[in-house]
């Protein structure tokens, strides 16, 4: 039982290190040849686990030669197209100045149901809306709205509001951000001042945002429910 | 970058690995082997065999702690079982122990073989 257990907890490792070589990307958006690994990588990882005969070479030598290839390939897709296009297609328009192309549907197999599935999930409900719509490699649809469907903007309304960074954590749970002190061009000085300002101590606060200097909010622990 | 990099020099660890794990066995494949037809022939002249037989469990004894890292457990079981069988067999003088020295001799190859990449090992 204890080889199963370090066995697990090697291989565990081992996929941490996969994921984190394959990198953040891996983790949202799955392009089909990453679907592929993390899928092969799972059922890899389990069988050396579950079957002590079989020797742990056998998990980690496919884990890291399928990760190392994926880092390659992937590479390579940014360097040259045709990679590109041949390990994960290449987007598909399937609503062009608002007529929908039946053939492109036809392509990827989209029903009209899977299309208005796409949409709403847009917050598109009506088709006549949609100017663009496009398949992406991902397998989501991209929706681009007529002009006449589109929530006024700034620009539309003549408005010039001021650009401005949204505010970053300071203090999270009692323990001070120096990188988001140094981000905001701010330092302990002041956020001792603003916090006793608030009448408490840095530990007694829960949750602290700064945007600048004076736009701040500061969530104390006595705040919580 | 780094992360190409790393993914370069894991993939030429693993694929140097693999030769070299091939070659080794192959090499120790080749000891067996001789070491088996060495039996063979003393079995043949009617000499004594228990030395060679000895020097071939050593082998194998030596051969299969390694080959336990790329190989599955149930088939390096299934030729030490069959080793060690041998050395009964040498000294009682038995008519069996060529046979029994084909049986490793056959398994050891088939596990040596197992690691090639031909056809056959890949499909």
């Amino acid at each position: 039982m204890i080889i199963v257990m370090i066995r697990a907890l090697v291989l565990y490792c081992a996929v941490i290190a996969a994921v984190r070589l394959m990198g953040k990307r891996q983790i949202g958006e799955l392009q089909p040849a990453e679907l592929v690994v993390t899928i092969l990588l799972s059922n890899i990882a389990t069988l050396p686990v579950e079957d002590i005969s079989i020797p742990m070479t056998m998990g980690l030598v496919p884990i890291f030669t399928l990760v190392s290839i994926d880092v390659i390939v992937s590479c390579l897709s940014l360097r040259f197209r045709g990679v590109r296009r041949a390990v994960s297609g290449s987007a598909k328009l399937i609503i062009s100045n608002g007529e929908v192309d039946r053939r492109a549907m036809r392509e990827l197999r989209f029903t009209t149901d899977d299309l208005m599935a796409a949409l709403r999930s847009q917050q598109v409900f009506d088709i006549k809306d949609v100017q663009f719509a496009v398949a992406e490699t991902t397998g989501t649809i991209s929706v681009c709205p007529k002009k006449s469907a589109q929530p006024p903007t700034a620009a539309d309304l003549g408005l010039s509001p001021e650009e401005s960074d949204p505010p970053v954590m300071v203090i999270s749970d009692g323990k001070v951000s120096a990188a988001a002190l140094r981000y905001l061009g701010l330092d302990e000085k002041w956020l001792t001042k603003i916090v006793k300002a608030q009448g408490c101590q840095v530990s007694d606060v829960f949750i602290m945002t700064a945007a600048d200097a004076s736009d701040y909010t500061v969530i104390k622990r006595g705040d919580m429910k | 970058m780094k992360r190409l990099y790393l993914s370069i020099f894991l993939l030429a660890l693993l694929t140097a690995g693999s030769i070299f794990s091939a070659a080794y066995i192959g090499r120790e494949n080749d000891r067996l082997q001789e070491l088996c037809a060495d039996i063979r022939e003393e079995v043949l002249r009617g000499e004594d065999t228990s030395e060679e037989v000895e020097a071939l469990c050593d082998e194998w004894e030596r051969h299969c702690k390694i080959m336990a890292f790329i190989e599955n457990a149930a088939n390096i079981s299934a030729v030490t079982a069959e080793v060690a069988r041998l050395p009964a067999l040498s000294q009682t003088n038995s008519p069996d122990l060529i046979q029994q020295v084909d049986a490793v001799s056959a398994q050891c190859a088939l596990l040596a073989e197992r690691q090639y990449p031909h056809i056959r090992s890949v499909l």
